[in-house]
């Protein structure tokens, strides 16, 4: 084993056989993070629980009681639930995926370890939020006696599609957010409006014809409406108007790829 | 790969720091433009009326670049013990985190033949809120230790730092002898061939610090390639094979380490009143 130590130049080399050999790391500081999330709370995990609930309830308040939103026949709070388990997910993944750097400020700057192992463990660490969210859904679904169909075996494709987006965006914001700390603020303004831009509490179709193509490039509008077309009846099947998000998640992935690996060398020094 | 190459060697080793305030954001962020606008119509007013002059707001100096390192040459050789003398700020410590690849040189080239541990600091990645036996987990998980190695070690550790009564209590409530007999318990239970220690042998009470050199010593003798960081001169004189004086950012001295610790303290003494006296 030879390391060879010299200044940055050039393109980044990505080395992603370097975080395969590390995956443990990722693992484990996965693990660290779920233990110590609800540590020192009396609710404790319960949070995971009562968030996507509440947020079903006051959705369903508002958008099945007040105004109409048309769910093709489908009881609001299931239409709702089936946004709410994959979006919750994705805000979690990339709020905690941004400052994963910051937080980990001890171990950037005491100890090697290739730093892409930091936004990958909390992207993971993120699906207990998930699992949770995911396991309520079904109780609903029970709950209004929707049989499952077959189309079940496709929400890991989902799920992964929903990941590799969180990733993606997390490499972008946790990178500039060791350099300018202002993508932590924005944070949550740009997942609320992100939220209005993503069909979580009304369907894609409402969505003009013209303007269909454009929506169509938000990976979470694949996603949720991957989620609504396995768990729902009547619901639009996902097809080749979703190769445009496919597009930009691969792009982002690529890209974010690229600009973590550039930016990583001055981590230590700026963080 | 023969025995005659040496284990680390550096070449040229240079590293230049920004220091100052940040060129957009202390300069040109939000807070400072909206002091400027703020303060602006009185000064506009001011100078119209010819009021006294109003007290001119600080604007940050435009900061420099400097080199916190640079010229750093030097090889060791395998079972090789290398220590590095000089005073604080004078760059050892950017010197070992470049080695430690935590950090990338400006300019140099540096090669290390093999597998690299460094112990900059007791309790690398230990969380306050995880219990003594998650965070050795956890730390010699991230310092570089397979599963195997670790549950292997687990029982040394544990001994070695001598907390088994509160081995399932969070690290938080630990006293910070304690914490850092732990946290320097996973680092030395590291097996590579390169060992990079910056300074963590004056941690705890005279018995800890004591079993601390007993075990630097075995692993100077197990063949370990060491770079050894330390203000400890007793220390350094014992265990090192050769010396290197670092002042200023480059290599002043160089050869056996109770002549560069002389040289070293004569250097501490130029800088001082001439009635302070010198504690070696």
């Amino acid at each position: 084993m030879i390391i060879e130590i010299r200044p940055p130049s050039g393109w980044p080399r990505l080395e992603l056989g370097e975080v395969w050999r590390h995956l443990q790391i990722i693992k484990i500081l996965a693990i660290r993070d779920i233990k110590v999330r609800y540590k020192q709370s009396i609710a404790g995990v319960g949070w995971a629980v009562v968030q996507p609930l509440f947020t079903v309830l006051v959705l369903t308040a508002i958008f099945s009681g007040i105004v109409k939103v048309p769910t093709a026949g489908v009881p609001f709070p299931l239409f709702a639930m089936c946004a709410m388990a994959p979006w919750l997910y994705f805000v979690h993944a990339i709020t905690t995926t941004t400052s994963c750097l910051v937080a980990n400020q001890t171990l950037i700057t005491r100890v090697y370890f290739p730093r892409l192992l930091l936004p990958l463990s909390t992207v993971v660490s993120a699906m207990v939020d998930f699992l949770i969210a995911f396991t309520l859904l079904l109780i609903m679904l029970a709950w209004y006696g929707h049989a499952l169909s077959a189309k079940v075996v496709l929400v890991p494709v989902f799920v992964a599609f929903n990941m590799l987006n969180a990733t993606a965006l997390g490499l972008w914001l946790s990178a500039m957010n060791v350099q300018y700390r202002d993508v932590f603020h924005a944070l949550p303004f740009f997942t609320q409006i992100l939220m209005f831009l993503s069909p979580v509490v009304y369907p894609a179709s409402l969505i003009p014809e013209k303007w269909q193509w454009l929506y169509n490039l938000n990976p979470m509008a694949t996603v949720i409406g991957g989620f609504r077309w396995v768990f729902l009846e009547g619901q639009p099947a996902p097809g080749m108007h979703n190769l445009g998000s496919i597009v930009v998640v691969t792009v982002a992935l690529l890209g974010g790829l690229y600009f973590f690996r550039w930016q990583e060398d001055r981590f230590a020094d700026v963080v | 790969m023969s025995s005659e190459q040496p284990m680390i060697e550096v070449r040229g080793i240079g590293k230049r720091y920004w220091v100052g305030p940040h060129p957009f954001i202390d300069r040109r962020g939000m807070h400072v433009l909206l002091d400027r606008a703020m303060r602006a119509p009185y000064h506009l007013l001011a100078r119209k009326i010819g009021l006294a002059k109003p007290p001119s707001h600080h604007i940050p100096s435009r900061g420099h670049l400097r080199w916190a390192i640079r010229d750093i040459s030097f090889q060791v050789a395998q079972g090789e013990v290398l220590g590095i003398l000089g005073k604080n700020g004078a760059g050892k410590s950017v010197l070992l985190k470049i080695l430690s690849r935590i950090t990338c040189p400006t300019e140099g080239y540096a090669r290390l033949r093999g597998s690299v541990s460094s112990m900059l600091e007791a309790g690398v990645g230990f969380h306050p809120e995880l219990t003594g036996r998650e965070n050795i987990r956890l730390s010699g998980a991230i310092l570089g230790m397979s599963k195997y190695e670790i549950e292997n070690r687990l029982d040394e550790i544990i001994d070695f730092a001598q907390i088994e009564e509160y081995l399932d209590t969070p690290v938080k409530h630990y006293s910070s002898g304690m914490f850092m007999r732990l946290g320097f318990g996973v680092a030395v239970h590291l097996e590579t061939d390169i060992m990079l220690v910056d300074e963590v042998l004056a941690v705890g009470d005279k018995e800890f610090e004591a079993r601390c050199v007993e075990k630097m010593r075995s692993i100077v003798k197990s063949g370990k390639t060491i770079i050894f960081v330390s203000h400890d001169l007793a220390a350094m004189k014992e265990i090192c094979d050769r010396a290197i004086l670092i002042r200023d950012g480059g290599i002043a001295m160089e050869g056996p380490p109770d002549r560069v610790v002389a040289e070293y303290v004569a250097g501490l003494g130029q800088d001082r009143p001439a009635t302070d006296s010198v504690m070696a």
